[in-house]
């Protein structure tokens, strides 16, 4: 599956990446486990809620263009053919 | 006591020569706040609805609100009201930057300009010593040349608000520019501006603006100053890519229309146009207008290759015109168009997307090759900027260019083709794959536009709720809501941006520290819904068309993307959209609403 960064996600501090390719995990969830071992402390802070249960509040995250909170949340299912797409929050107009 | 404003309202008459001095109505201030609210209220109680909007009795009216020049965060904005010439409803556009305040510190909350005048004029504002003056010289100089003769004439402090050569030239949707870059882009105010032949204002103020309870007033823009500071939005991202920040997330939605929206609205090459790739490749600096401490603002500089360039910009709302929507992935290219409306005052929404839709009626034969002069396919970045160019000298096919999409598609035979509403261009987010801003688009007053109701806050960014954007459940309520209270922060002079950090209460809070009243949010609310039902009084006296949208949006379903096979549900969103407005099912404001408004 193919996963996207956007805004600083795509720093050094980050995931120091545009996109990245991996084997689908699970769930949503899952994840982000994977990419909080890849990407360390910080990325986890952004992903992830305090408690580690929920995204974090600072985190927009789609699957092929659909916010996972209209989906299954943090628990959505994966599979190959993703598209996972994760934004900081932003704003504009 | 005059809180919050400075009690005085300039009326010129362009055709006698002269300035008056006169009260603020201060009924009409408490009732419609200022600038958006309170030059509507003045524009409705003057004009007849059916003036000809390039004639003599068109007022056009330069409205500042109570919280401008405060301590509020982003408070700096004005507005500029007059019956548009690209819709014939009520236009209103606001402004940021630096003329607003500086207006009301020279001791003025607003300027009415009546009638024409017989040669090109500039208002001269110092303090008290205000006079019309010749403006021969400076007819026909574009924005930056105007604003640097006058304040070589007039000295470097004072805030020039002008037009460039669009708004003496009949371009229908030219703005009014200040501090060179800033613009009351929408809707051709700039176009009435030029009829009145009426080139430029300038004003420089060394008085201050009082409140009422300064001490509170104070505290709650502090505490409103460090929530935006703590936001994620507010407090860094806006700073650090701008608006253009929304171009992946847009696009990720499947709902940033590409190719005049013939083709759907996912762009392959998004991210060549994105905020992020803007932030690597060409920005120097982000920049902020009058106390704002977001700074969206853009300095940008192309340094090499055929559009090679320097400027402001660009916004979401042009890097998807000049982008996406004409089919361009060369982001010095939409810079360079950006940078050209900037500098001869015109709206790059409206711009871009009646390229746009000139590229398709071109693609499809019914635009003739010889009419443009040259090939005009959805790609071309080359063509794109000429268009852009020849629309800002006034040559060629810009002559037809200048009349929006709306009137050229009809010209070719293809009215339907025009992405407007109300024959405004609409902006950069598909109404099929968002369907409350569909709704948006259809009921603005002032045609398609979606600072009127930004709803793409909830239905896409999560702010200040998550709601579904393809759903039509719940969208009437939330876009009222939205409506009624994008009306007062324009009414107050406080930027719409704050509101990504904080909401009624803050705003209410400043407000009611600032006149002086003890009004509840509920009741200050309701001023914002004063305003919206006023706009719709005037359009539907004016006889503006229905509340719709192009038909591409309600028949053509989506070929791709997480919104394929949409089209937006817009007859159902639309009657319970009149139902929570108290109007009745043809969109008209009941006499009940009406009087619970204090309008009838």
């Amino acid at each position: 599956m193919t996963v996207r960064f956007f805004a600083y996600l795509r720093d050094r501090e980050y995931a120091n990446c545009k996109e990245l390719e991996t084997a689908a995990p699970a769930t949503v969830r899952a994840l982000g486990e994977e990419l909080s071992q890849r990407f360390g402390k910080r990325f986890r802070g952004e992903f992830f809620s305090p408690d580690g249960a929920e995204l974090g509040e600072r985190v927009i995250v789609m699957v092929n263009g659909r916010r996972v909170e209209f989906l299954s949340g943090i628990d959505t299912p994966l599979k190959e053919s993703d598209t996972v797409q994760i934004f900081p929050v932003v704003a504009g107009g | 006591m005059n809180n919050g404003y400075t009690g005085v309202i300039l009326r010129v008459d362009l055709k006698k020569g002269t300035v008056a001095k006169e009260p603020l109505n201060w009924k009409n201030a408490e009732d419609f706040v200022g600038a958006r609210g309170l030059g509507t209220k003045y524009y409705c109680d003057e004009c007849d609805p059916n003036c000809d909007p390039l004639g003599p009795d068109n007022k056009l009216i330069f409205m500042t609100g109570p919280l401008t020049g405060t301590v509020a965060p982003s408070a700096g904005r004005y507005d500029v009201v007059a019956k548009s010439p690209l819709t014939g409803a009520i236009g209103a556009a606001n402004s940021g930057g630096h003329f607003g305040p500086e207006l009301k510190y020279a001791g003025y909350d607003g300027i009415i300009f009546e009638n024409v005048a017989d040669h090109p004029v500039y208002l001269y504002i110092n303090d008290d010593k205000v006079e019309l003056r010749d403006a021969s010289h400076l007819w026909g100089k574009d924005v930056y040349e105007t604003t640097d003769l006058l304040n070589a004439e007039c000295g470097e402090s004072f805030r020039v608000a002008c037009i460039a050569p669009t708004g003496e030239n009949g371009c229908l949707f030219a703005g009014v520019m200040n501090d060179k870059h800033r613009a009351a882009g929408r809707g051709g105010m700039g176009t009435v501006m030029g009829v009145k032949k009426l080139k430029a204002v300038v004003v420089k103020g060394t008085g201050s603006v009082r409140v009422a309870r300064p001490k509170e007033f104070f505290q709650d823009c502090m505490d409103a100053r460090a929530t935006l500071k703590a936001h994620p939005v507010t407090g860094a991202g806006l700073s650090a890519y701008g608006t253009q920040i929304l171009v992946n997330i847009i696009n990720a939605s499947g709902a940033m229309p590409k190719n005049n929206g013939r083709d759907g609205s996912v762009f392959a090459d998004a991210d060549d146009i994105s905020g992020e790739t803007l932030t690597a490749k060409y920005l120097l600096r982000n920049k902020g207008c009058f106390g704002c401490s977001i700074g969206c603002g853009r300095v940008t500089d192309i340094k090499e290759g055929p559009f090679k360039s320097k400027g402001e910009g660009p916004e979401y709302e042009a890097g998807w015109s000049f982008g996406a929507d004409c089919g361009v992935n060369d982001l010095a290219a939409v810079c360079d168009a950006n940078f050209l409306c900037n500098q001869y005052g015109i709206d790059p929404i409206t711009m871009g997307a009646t390229i746009a839709c000139a590229m398709e009626l071109y693609e499809m034969g019914a635009l003739p090759e010889s009419d443009v002069g040259f090939p005009l396919r959805f790609g071309d970045a080359a063509a794109m900027v000429k268009c852009t160019e020849l629309t800002c000298k006034g040559e060629g096919f810009g002559k037809i260019l200048g009349l929006g999409s709306y009137r050229m598609a009809e010209k070719y035979g293809h009215p339907e083709l025009s992405m407007s509403v109300k024959k405004q261009e609409m902006p950069a987010y598909d109404g099929r794959a968002i369907q409350g801003i569909g709704l948006e688009y259809a009921t603005s007053n002032r045609g398609g536009c979606h600072v009127r109701g930004y709803v793409i806050s909830p239905e896409v960014l999560g702010i200040p709720v998550k709601t579904d954007p393809l759903v039509t459940e719940g969208k009437a309520g939330l876009l009222k809501t939205f409506q009624d209270l994008t009306a007062l922060v324009d009414s107050t002079g406080m930027c719409l941006f704050t509101t990504f950090g904080i909401g009624l209460p803050e705003i209410a809070a400043a407000y009611r520290d600032a006149v002086g009243t003890d009004e509840s949010d509920e009741d200050i609310l309701l001023k914002g819904e004063r305003v919206w039902n006023l706009e719709k009084q005037f359009n539907i006296a004016a006889g503006v068309e229905k509340d719709t949208l192009p038909p591409r949006l309600l028949r053509e379903e989506l070929p791709e993307g997480p919104a394929q096979g949409k089209v937006n549900q817009l007859q159902t969103m639309l009657a319970e959209y009149y139902q929570v407005r108290g109007w009745t099912a043809e969109g008209i404001p009941t006499p009940e609403k009406l009087q619970a408004l204090k309008l009838s």
